[in-house]
């Protein structure tokens, strides 16, 4: 046995010398290469979420737009790519400029070093790539407040808005240096930058499109407009789910002394907790043990505890995805009474549990946590401290009205000068033949089309 | 029209004395009509005396439909029934317990003969022509298609009965739907002896296979009380009757499966299930001082089970089984959300007392 491990021992200092005898600078180079590397599978992970939407979108609306739903959101990545790197990456993390504080300047048209540089510990290209993946899930999120009724046009003209300005203001307040960076604010990867900037979006263009066809009655109360394929549904929850330690674990940026793992463990709980809480309370209220409610609340622990997974302990990982799958129960109920269609229920699984993952941040946060992380400091009940809370709370509102005011006024005038909305006959042929000509099932479809 | 006892009187002999199907469908909107305005009757506490007017009416139109069509087929040339037969009626109606608006839930039993084929082909016509007459006075066809014109349940004393001990045979889920269907059937018109007949030898088949009562179970409480856990209502949370609760499904049919269950293992063989409660006392299966409770939750359903109304549609009375706890003043609130919980501790004495059953 001995004997078998020195042999062993052996052939692997003869295949890799260099870990066997490695000086200072070749431990240097491993580092950055693994972090690298770690950011490059955390961006592939993120960019891999965007299946997710596809199965999401489409699983939760009707067959008439299926290939639709699933081409776009392809589409608006592709073109979301470019107008990142264009301007967006600029305006998020650009250093220059005298507004500094509100808004980022330089690095337009990116143009990255083919390699790592002096002081950084790992290519800016793949930090790019990364931020670009949240930008695009940003987006996706958005158009959960377009779906089944929104122009093709609308998309493009949103997505250049969107990507090279909004988010990258917002992106900027928070991680690119700006004045909520200034104040502490705490959102480690993206509660309040992307799931609510998305759902504040999606919010202002389900408001602007109004309803689709056969939601509301006339009396005002809602129909339930199935989605297609629940399994489709499910699947896409997985998808994401998975994508999500990119997400989290990968917003580490580094691989450092493994907090990377703590991240991805606290994301774990809260998501489970969100699912388990979720069902168990459409069971009790509505009397059945509602599967859609059920995934929301998985998505919701994950939204939720985006902002907070680095800045709290295991057992408030579990509170806050626990709250957040009840609170997308009944946030879900609330906008239906309000007369919101939400076709995929964005507004309340990025939104209001983007807003609670946030604040949970200034309850919970620990100061031991917020020192290591080195942003902002303990929540309420670890400290006493009032501070943090009012922080993410400041957050919350500025982030979501500034999101709010730029796309009225982007979606507003769009309406006014183009149209946002299709005909009420394309509509009801659906978006897959009204906006690309042929359906996402065509055996399935053609049939009725021709009866 | 005022809705006093010498109303009902006069109506009954009025549908008596229609000769034609015109005469009974006006009747029949008038009916409709008069009831319509009085639901404030529905929240007294005579509420089983407006149950048994409203179903006597309701009979009465039945019946005199059959006399009609018998007559008819007389004169169309196609005679008098060959043989002896039973009009059964299932559902509600057997049970006494029709809504204003309740559908079709028939059989027919004939005499066995030598000529089946034969005879089975007039009481099939006969059927069918009840059933089109009552679509006319506004009764809708069973969904379910328990009908007296449907193959299955237009036949002989002798195939019912093969019918019958196929289905304890089988207890496959549909047998046992069927059973339980069965269960509440009454003689509308004809000669009762068949039906009686018929009766016993169901009664026959379950004595000799008791087990049978453990599959019954499952149908029995398949429908949940809608009540949850926080003893709220469970609505409906979309469409045309969203935030109303499903009085039929939710609490009506619950009580009366679990009656019927009680009375199938107890023997009681009526299928009011305001009499089958009287008779399970008497019988000591069921504690004499929940009577009053029992009663008033019976009650109380079959009043709002009248309160959830109808519609119209295409010429129909369609009954609405949906009804918006809005609509209740607070202390009918309270009392729903106790006979809900009320029967859902019978549910689970159906169930506890199956397995004694097992035991013993």
């Amino acid at each position: 046995m001995v004997k078998k491990t020195l042999l062993a021992l052996g052939l692997i200092s003869m295949i890799f010398p260099l870990a066997a005898y490695a000086s200072e600078a070749d431990l240097a180079n491993l580092t950055i290469g693994l972090d690298s590397l770690w950011i490059m599978l955390a961006f592939i992970l993120v960019l891999l979420m965007q299946g997710g939407f596809i199965l999401l979108e489409a699983g939760s609306t009707r067959m008439k737009n299926a290939g639709h739903v699933a081409g776009k959101t392809i589409f608006t990545v592709a073109l979301a790519a470019l107008v990142y790197w264009a301007v967006g990456y600029g305006v998020a993390f650009g250093s220059g400029g005298g507004l500094n504080a509100f808004i980022g300047w330089g690095e337009f048209f990116f143009n990255p070093a083919t390699e790592v540089l002096e002081g950084e510990s790992f290519p800016s290209a793949v930090f790019f790539l990364f931020q670009l993946a949240f930008a695009a899930i940003s987006l996706s999120i958005a158009w959960g407040g377009f779906a089944e009724r929104a122009k093709l046009g609308s998309y493009i003209v949103f997505t250049l808005f969107y990507v090279s300005f909004i988010y990258p203001v917002v992106a900027h307040w928070i991680w690119g240096g700006g004045w909520l960076a200034d104040h502490g604010a705490q959102d480690f990867a993206g509660s309040t930058v992307v799931h609510l900037s998305g759902a504040v979006a999606a919010l202002v263009a389900t408001i602007l499109l109004k309803p689709r066809i056969g939601k509301f009655n006339k009396d005002g109360s809602p129909n339930e407009i199935l989605g297609h394929n629940q399994v489709y549904t499910a699947l896409s929850v997985l998808l994401l789910w998975v994508g999500w330690f990119g997400f989290n674990a990968g917003s580490t940026v580094a691989i450092g002394d493994g907090f990377f793992a703590y991240v991805g463990f606290t994301t774990m709980l809260a998501a489970g907790a969100g699912g388990v809480a979720a069902l168990l309370i459409s069971w009790a209220v509505s009397g059945k043990a509602d599967i859609t409610t059920m995934l929301n609340g998985v998505l919701a622990g994950l939204v939720a505890i985006t902002a907070s997974c680095a800045f709290v302990d295991p057992w408030a990982a579990v509170v806050i995805g626990l709250i957040a799958g009840v609170l997308v129960f009944y946030s879900v109920k609330m906008f239906e009474k309000l007369k919101v269609d939400d076709p995929i229920y964005a507004l309340s699984v990025h939104g209001m549990a983007g807003i609670w993952g946030t604040i949970a941040n200034g309850i919970f946060a620990t100061q031991a946590l917020a020192d290591k992380v080195g942003v902002g400091q303990g929540g309420l009940i670890d400290t006493g401290s009032f501070k943090q809370l009012w922080v993410q709370i400041e957050s919350v509102v500025f982030a979501g009205v500034f999101v709010a005011i730029a796309s009225f006024i982007v979606l507003g005038i769009m309406k006014a000068v183009m149209g946002f909305r299709v005909t009420e006959e394309q509509e009801i042929v659906g978006l897959d033949l009204s906006e690309h000509g042929v359906y996402g099932y065509p055996e399935q479809l053609s049939k009725t089309e021709k009866a | 029209m005022v809705l006093d006892v010498e109303t009902f009187v006069k109506l009954k002999q009025n549908i008596h004395n229609a000769d034609q199907f015109i005469q009974l469908r006006s009747l029949r909107d008038q009916f409709q009509l008069s009831i319509q305005h009085n639901e404030q009757i529905f929240h007294k506490d005579s509420i089983s005396t407006w149950n048994v007017h409203i179903n006597e009416v309701h009979d009465a139109f039945i019946t005199r439909t059959i006399e009609l069509t018998e007559i008819r087929m007389v004169g169309e040339g196609q005679g008098p029934p060959p043989t002896a037969y039973s009009y059964l009626l299932l559902g509600s109606a057997g049970r006494h317990e029709q809504t204003m608006a309740s559908d079709q839930d028939s059989a027919l039993i004939f005499e066995n003969e030598d000529n089946l084929e034969e005879i089975k082909e007039y009481f099939k016509l006969f059927a069918s022509k009840i059933v089109a007459n009552l679509i006319e006075l506004g009764y809708p066809p069973c969904d379910g298609k328990v009908q007296s014109n449907e193959d299955l349940w237009c036949q002989s004393v002798e195939e019912w009965k093969k019918k019958l001990e196929a289905w304890y045979e089988d207890a496959s889920w549909e047998s046992i739907r069927y059973l339980l269907i069965v269960a509440d059937a009454r003689c509308i018109y004809g000669n009762d002896s068949l039906f009686l007949e018929v009766k016993a030898f169901y009664r026959e088949c379950l004595a000799a296979r008791p087990y049978i009562l453990e599959r019954m179970i499952e149908n029995t409480v398949q429908h949940k009380m809608l009540l949850g856990v926080f003893g709220q209502f469970i609505t409906d949370r979309y469409g045309e009757y969203m935030g109303s609760i499903d009085v039929k499904y939710g609490a009506y049919i619950p009580l009366v499966n679990c009656f019927r269950w009680l009375a199938l293992s107890e023997g009681v063989t009526t299928t009011s299930t305001l009499e089958r409660i009287e008779q399970l006392m008497q019988a000591g299966v069921l504690p004499e001082q929940e009577l009053i409770a029992y009663r008033d939750a019976f009650e109380q359903m079959l009043s709002l089970r009248l309160m959830a109304g109808y519609e119209y549609v295409d010429g129909m009375y369609e009954g609405v089984s949906k009804l918006n706890p809005k609509r209740l003043e607070a202390d009918e609130i309270k009392r729903l959300k106790k006979n809900l919980k009320l029967g859902r501790d019978l549910q689970r004495l159906v169930m506890k007392r199956y397995a004694r059953r097992r035991t013993v």
